[in-house]
């Protein structure tokens, strides 16, 4: 029984867990009849990579939506470091404020096509009501920080996959968010492409102090940046831990299932 | 020949008026109807409320009873509304009235299908970039969908240019016109030929820079 079901009166709040980034709190999500998530709880400690693995369908994006407040659960909550509310229940500009906190990556980019690399990072500053010079100055920051310093001008569609995800990180990072969630940011890249987008997200971890929450189905991915990982099987966490520890001692059928297959890649 | 060509002036001048008229106002008003179908329709906007589900039912029925009107009926039909607007039921003016309520659902039901035709992925990006829903809709979703914008307002123009040449039988005068007064009823083949020349050349004209506007927006891309 997770423990915001127990004193469902009493406001649970990430603030009086100090070292949690994001916390999830008995989140049940359903389409129609089919439960995707049940009563999933997940505490993300602060400036940690963690994983969400599992297979197709197994619920991992619509948590990671839910986490990014581009969804809403059916029951549970969901808390931010630093607001005291349960930020899914949050309203007009506390939302939009709530929504500055944490960035969202996608599998598929979902670049802007009518901007360019430079005016599509620009679009969450000037939504933030940034002044044009000081946007213009972030921009030009941000695009030196994934490393596409003079793509700034490049139409959005003429970028290769990797540079579109850099764009997206980039975009992602403007509004100086703690929390960026990936969802399969790297699925739809090749496996040099992948690790080298890895390697930049483990480097703004490192910078900026993010924490980093990665939903994937590639072993590859939790094994290179993740510090700690979450399996998930039919709407529910199956297993938990640190990678190192779940790669030596796994315990549930879908992790050593995910084991099993990484051998081969 | 010289006369036939002499008499073009006036019914062109009568055409194209009608024509830059009532695209305008058809554009703005529209363009927010089809702003505003959207927007009720679209989960990610006011779709999830019931209320909006049963304005959009609303506002189908309501377009789609105007669009089922054969034009020279709503043309009679509108007559009332046109002497409430421009004082009078009769000449250029007034016939750009029925042009007008002829566009506005056409292209309110283009505007809603190209912005419903956005990946909702880029409206999920904008979402999560902390953007109200009136910056998505304006400086995202629009400039998106602006391609299939453009090729719907050419679509709407050339139909009105269609529509235009029914308008002497509320003596609007224009290109139509002056084929059935001139070229049918006075046998004048020369006119006749004169006048729809002009209008294929229209045709043409318009589709050729709506392709060619709609190209150089997606060739930046």
């Amino acid at each position: 029984m997770p423990s915001g079901a127990i004193f469902q009166d009493i406001p649970v709040s990430a603030s009086i867990f100090p070292r949690t980034a994001l916390r999830l709190d008995a989140i049940s999500k359903a389409f129609g009849s089919h439960t995707v998530l049940d009563e999933i709880s997940l505490d993300v400690p602060k400036g940690q990579i963690h994983g969400i693995i599992g297979k197709s369908g197994a619920g991992k994006t619509t948590l990671i939506r839910i986490a990014g407040l581009l969804d809403k659960p059916d029951r549970g909550s969901v808390f931010f470091e630093g607001i005291d509310a349960p930020v899914h229940e949050l309203r007009g500009q506390e939302l939009l404020e709530a929504r500055r906190k944490v960035g969202f990556v996608f599998q598929s980019f979902n670049l802007f096509a009518s901007r360019t690399a430079g005016e599509n990072i620009a679009f969450p500053l000037e939504a933030a009501g940034w002044p044009s010079a000081k946007i213009h100055a972030r921009v030009q920051e941000l695009l030196d920080l994934v490393g596409l310093a003079d793509k700034a001008d490049r139409p959005s569609s003429r970028l290769s996959g990797g540079e579109k995800q850099r764009v997206a990180i980039a975009r992602a990072l403007a509004n100086h968010p703690s929390i960026l969630l990936s969802d399969e940011a790297t699925s739809a890249l090749d496996p040099e492409t992948t690790r080298s987008v890895l390697d930049l997200i483990r480097n703004l971890r490192d910078m900026l102090g993010l924490t980093v929450v990665m939903v994937t189905h590639q072993m590859e991915v939790v094994r290179r940046i993740c510090d700690s990982v979450s399996v998930i099987a039919s709407g529910s966490i199956v297993e938990e831990g640190l990678v190192s520890e779940i790669f030596a001692h796994p315990r549930s059928a879908a992790a050593k299932a995910f084991l099993k297959e990484g051998q081969h890649e | 020949m010289n006369e036939a060509l002499s008499l073009l002036a006036k019914p062109l001048g009568e055409t194209l008026l009608m024509i830059a008229a009532s695209t305008l106002i058809a554009g703005i008003l529209g363009g927010l109807v089809g702003i505003l179908l959207f927007a009720l329709s679209n989960d990610r906007f006011a779709g999830k409320h019931r209320g909006a589900r049963f304005a959009k039912r609303l506002a189908d029925r309501a377009i789609n009873m105007l669009r089922s009107f054969p034009y020279i009926i709503l043309m009679v039909l509108v007559l009332p509304l046109s002497r409430l607007i421009v004082g009078t039921s009769l000449g250029t003016l007034a016939a750009i009235v029925p042009l007008s309520v002829a566009a506005i659902p056409f292209l309110a039901r283009i505007v809603e299908s190209a912005l419903s035709e956005v990946d909702s992925g880029v409206i999920d990006a904008a979402i999560s970039c902390a953007a109200s829903k009136t910056r998505i809709l304006f400086a995202i979703l629009i400039p998106e969908a602006l391609p299939s914008l453009v090729s719907g307002l050419t679509l709407t123009m050339i139909s009105l240019l269609g529509y235009s040449a029914m308008a002497g039988v509320i003596g609007g005068g224009g290109l139509g016109d002056l084929a059935i007064r001139y070229g049918y009823q006075r046998f004048r083949g020369d006119v006749m030929a004169v006048a729809v020349v002009t209008i294929i050349i229209l045709v043409e004209l318009i589709q050729f820079s709506g392709t060619t506007i709609a190209r150089s927006i997606r060739a930046k891309r």
